[in-house]
C-alpha cells in the first residue's frame, strides 16, 4: 500500500556535520614533530659549518689528484678547398721555374705525383678529369670552376704552394722538396 | 711502369724514338704520304719589316739553366718521367693526346703554338680540349692556304685564343664556323704566359739554343721555325742522344703515324730561327 503522507521521491538529505577545515598546501603543514626535526637539523649545520670554519672536521682523506689535462693536439683545419673528397692544387710562377731545385721541380709533375693525384682525387664535372690543378700564380680563371677559383683566392706565403683538401680538413703550405715527400704529404690526406 | 734510375751521361733515346739525322730518308721529312695524303709544312720565314724584334718584348727575365745542369735534369725527368712527352702520353684521362693533323695546307706556324698550348693545358691538368688551329690560321689568312711563321700564330693566341673542335671543326676552312660563339669560346683557351722572340737577333745562335734547352727543362713548351726544314713544329723535351750531344724532340702536325707517336728527335745541324715558348694559358674547363 502506497503511504500517503508520502509527498516527494529523490534521495534522503545528507545529514550536516562539522565544517571542513580550508586546504593547507603541504610546506605549512607542521606538525610538533616536523618542528623539533627542523631545528635538530639546522642545530647540526650550523655545528658542522662550525667545524669545518675552525679545522676540526675529520679529514674525509686523500684527494684524488685531478685529471690532468690532455694537451690540445693541432687545431684540424676546415677543409681549404670546397666540395667531398680529395682535391689538390699546387701554384707556381712560370717564370721562375729555373729557380727551383731540380728535384722540386721534377716533383711538380713526375709520375708518381700525377698517379698519385689520378688514383685519389674526385673525379671533377666533366665525369674524367680529376680534380687537381698545377697552376701559374696568375692564371686567368675565368673559364674555370667556382672550385678552383675559390682554392686560388686562398693566401700564400710563397711559391711553388701547395694546397691539399679532403672535404674534411686539409693542408697549405710551401710544395715540398721532393716527389717523395709530395707523395707522402697527399696520401695522408687521401686516406686508404 | 717501375722507376728507373738514371745517372751519367748515356742516351736516352729509346728503341722507338724517330731521330732525324744526316741519315734520314727525305721522303719522312719532306714530304710525306700518310693515309695517302702528302702532308704539308708551310713555314714562311718571319720577315722582320712587317715583324720587327720590338713586336715581342724579349725574355730577358729567363734565368738560363747552365750546360753543366743539363744531365742531371735530363737524368731526373727521365727517371721520374715528368717530361712534357710523358705527360703528353697520358693527357688525355690517362690515354695520349692524339697529334694535331694539318693535313695537307700550309698551316705548320698555326699547328705548332696550338699543340704548345694543348700541352701547358695538360701539365695543368685541365680538362682534354682538342684546339682548332684551323680557326687561327683561317681567320689570319682570310681562310686562304697561306704559310706563315709561329710569331703570328702566338700573337693570336695572347689576344684571342683558339676554339674547340667542337665549334671550329678540325681541317674545315668554311667561313660558315666564323661565329660569335665560337670567339666566345676562343676566350677559354688564351696564352696569358709566354716568352717570345728566342732567337732574336740580340741573341747569339748559343744562347737561343740554352733558352730552348732551359724551357724545355722547365716543361715549357715552344713552337719552333725552322727555316732549313720550311716548317714550324712544337719541342717538348730536351734529349741527351748520347754524351755531350743533345736535341729537342719535337711533336709534328702530321698525325701519330709520323714518326713515334706524332714525335720525333731533330738531332740536325739547323738553326732556330723563330722560337715561342708558351708558359701559361687561361684555365678553363672546356
Amino acid at each position: 500500500m502506497i503511504d500517503p503522507t508520502f509527498v516527494g521521491g529523490g534521495p534522503s538529505p545528507r545529514p550536516v556535520g562539522p565544517a571542513p577545515r580550508p586546504y593547507v598546501p603541504a610546506s605549512g603543514r607542521r606538525t610538533p614533530w616536523t618542528t623539533v626535526l627542523l631545528l635538530i637539523n639546522t642545530v647540526l649545520v650550523a655545528v658542522a659549518l662550525g667545524w669545518q670554519t675552525h679545522d676540526h672536521w675529520p679529514s674525509p682523506g686523500p684527494v684524488p689528484p685531478a685529471p690532468t689535462p690532455v694537451p690540445p693536439g693541432p687545431t684540424p683545419i676546415p677543409p681549404p678547398i670546397p666540395g667531398v673528397g680529395l682535391r689538390v692544387l699546387v701554384v707556381y710562377e712560370s717564370g721562375d721555374l729555373s729557380r727551383l731545385p731540380a728535384g722540386q721541380m721534377a716533383a711538380l709533375y713526375s709520375k708518381t705525383f700525377r698517379d698519385l693525384l689520378n688514383a685519389k682525387c674526385a673525379v671533377g664535372p666533366d665525369g674524367k678529369t680529376r680534380e687537381w690543378r698545377i697552376f701559374d700564380a696568375d692564371v686567368d680563371l675565368s673559364g674555370e670552376s667556382d672550385t678552383w677559383k675559390a682554392a686560388m683566392s686562398r693566401p700564400r706565403k710563397s711559391l711553388p704552394w701547395i694546397v691539399v683538401s679532403n672535404g674534411t680538413t686539409g693542408h697549405e703550405g710551401p710544395f715540398p722538396a721532393t716527389a717523395d715527400e709530395a707523395v707522402k704529404l697527399v696520401e695522408k690526406y687521401a686516406g686508404g | 711502369m717501375a722507376k728507373k734510375k738514371i745517372s751519367g751521361t748515356a742516351s736516352i733515346v729509346g728503341r722507338s724514338d724517330f731521330i732525324i739525322d744526316d741519315r734520314t730518308d727525305n721522303g719522312l721529312i719532306y714530304c710525306p704520304v700518310i693515309d695517302g695524303q702528302v702532308k704539308a709544312h708551310g713555314l714562311i720565314p718571319r720577315s722582320l719589316s712587317h715583324y720587327p724584334p720590338q713586336m715581342f718584348a724579349p725574355p730577358s727575365d729567363m734565368q738560363v739553366i747552365p750546360r753543366s745542369e743539363w744531365d742531371a735534369r735530363i737524368n731526373e725527368q727521365e727517371e721520374r718521367q715528368s717530361s712534357l712527352e710523358h705527360i703528353r702520353m697520358t693527357g688525355d684521362a690517362g690515354k695520349p693526346i692524339p697529334s694535331l693533323d694539318q693535313d695537307g695546307k700550309g698551316y705548320c706556324w698555326a699547328h705548332s703554338t696550338t699543340s704548345a698550348t694543348i700541352l701547358v693545358r695538360a701539365a695543368n691538368n685541365l680538362p682534354y680540349v682538342r684546339l682548332s688551329a684551323f680557326a687561327i690560321a683561317c681567320k689570319i689568312k682570310g681562310f686562304q692556304d697561306q704559310g706563315g711563321w709561329c710569331g703570328e700564330s702566338a700573337k693570336f693566341l695572347r689576344e684571342t685564343g683558339c676554339p674547340s673542335v667542337a665549334l671550329w671543326p678540325e681541317k674545315s676552312m668554311d667561313r660558315s664556323n666564323d661565329r660569335p660563339e665560337v670567339w666566345a669560346n676562343a676566350a677559354k683557351h688564351k696564352v696569358t704566359e709566354d716568352w717570345v722572340d728566342l732567337a732574336q737577333p740580340t741573341y747569339s745562335a748559343n744562347l737561343t739554343v740554352d733558352q730552348l734547352a732551359t724551357c724545355l727543362l722547365l716543361n715549357i713548351p715552344c713552337a719552333v721555325d725552322y727555316d732549313e726544314w720550311g716548317h714550324s713544329i712544337c719541342a717538348l723535351r730536351w734529349m741527351r742522344v748520347e754524351a755531350g750531344v743533345y736535341a729537342p724532340k719535337i711533336w709534328n702536325s702530321w698525325t701519330d703515324q709520323w714518326g713515334d707517336h706524332g714525335m720525333g728527335i731533330i738531332n740536325k745541324r739547323w738553326t732556330v730561327d723563330s722560337a715561342v715558348a708558351l708558359r701559361a694559358t687561361s684555365a678553363s674547363i672546356i
